[in-house]
């Protein structure tokens, strides 16, 4: 049986009604607050996607992703579809993922190591430094960084990053 | 920059692979001869060297040219000069011969030895830290480089003149 979670379209976040949690939680799906687990956006949108939760927003059950964008809007306003390709992409892969923010996932490879993933789509372009910031910051802390570019097709292309001094 | 000399132009280029010799695709032996073309940013590091003497033609004839005029020209033509000519001359100070990149989409191909002797192991393309990019580029440079067994490296530019390497690894999840 699918869970529940519950949708607040204020926050745009579900809360996962009993049941589901523990076994969500134990995949790096949402995030826990007190004893409650609430999905975030992206979550929500992989999961409805896989079949493995249903929606309930504004006293109506919904079980589809297409439902959920025509009912929830607002919550999709500054929402990168390339996310969820990468998330999916990733999650579908079988690694846990987990939202950090806007463009950037955290995960675990199939090694078992973490990483850090810059999400970057054709047509939207970035500030080089972005890029180098992006980088140091996760060397800093040990991590690999990685980038998603994702073109206007869909199709994902993943580089890993290191700073180098060429010897 | 043409050497016109043959002797002088073939015994430049195989100094450490500077510029190409005219008409000849891939130069297999010293006793090649023929002139040379030279990019401003070649011209320049080997000018700065004292290797060569740059002359331009003006009103008055030819005039021999400072390293510093030249940098001055190459700012006015070629588009992120500083920024070109900083990691060009970066990577020739570290010992690699840096040749165009232009046959796999970046800027630079960067060989431990010389193109006939080794297989370049990096495209470089240059950046300034201010520039946006579409990221479908760096795509791009990295497919073409990736199907000849290369790895692309961005070289990001300060206004300082230092230098950033990323190196972009492909990468399955």
């Amino acid at each position: 049986m699918n869970a529940l979670v519950k949708v607040d379209k204020g926050s745009c976040t579900g809360l996962v009604e009993d049941g589901g949690a523990r076994e969500f939680e134990e995949k790096w799906f949402g995030e826990k607050s007190g004893d409650k687990l609430f999905l975030n956006i992206i979550e929500i949108s992989y999961l409805l996607l896989t079949g493995r939760i249903i929606v309930e927003t504004d006293g109506r059950i919904i079980s589809t992703l297409e439902d959920f964008m025509k009912s929830s809007l607002e919550c999709f306003k500054e929402y990168s579809w390339s996310n969820l390709v990468v998330y999916k992409d990733l999650r579908d892969r079988g690694r846990k993922v987990r939202v950090l923010g806007k463009n950037v996932f955290m995960m675990k490879d199939k090694h078992g190591d973490i990483r850090l993933v810059l999400i970057l789509e054709e047509k939207s372009p970035l500030g080089v430094k972005d890029i180098i910031e992006f980088a140091e910051k996760s060397m800093r802390n040990n991590i690999t960084p990685i980038v998603a570019i994702v073109s206007l097709q869909g199709e994902i292309t993943y580089y890993e990053l290191a700073r180098i001094e060429p010897s | 920059m043409i050497v016109p000399d043959p002797v002088c132009g073939s015994e430049i280029y195989w100094t450490s692979f500077y510029g190409s010799l005219l008409g000849v695709e891939k130069p297999r032996s010293k006793s090649e001869r023929a002139p040379l073309e030279l990019s401003l940013i070649e011209a320049l590091y080997l000018l700065e060297k004292n290797l060569l003497n740059v002359y331009a033609q003006g009103e008055g004839g030819l005039t021999r040219l400072t390293p510093e005029q030249l940098y001055s020209i190459g700012l006015e033509r070629v588009n992120r000069f500083r920024e070109l000519y900083a990691v060009y001359k970066d990577l020739r100070e570290r010992g690699f011969v840096v040749r165009r990149g232009l046959k796999f989409g970046c800027d630079y191909l960067v060989y431990r030895h010389g193109p006939g002797i080794d297989h370049a192991p990096y495209g470089v393309q240059v950046y300034s830290v201010d520039e946006s990019t579409d990221p479908i580029e760096i795509v791009r440079m990295g497919r073409l480089l990736h199907s000849v067994r290369k790895k692309l490296i961005i070289a990001v530019v300060d206004s300082g003149s230092r230098i950033n390497y990323l190196l972009f690894g492909w990468w399955k999840p």
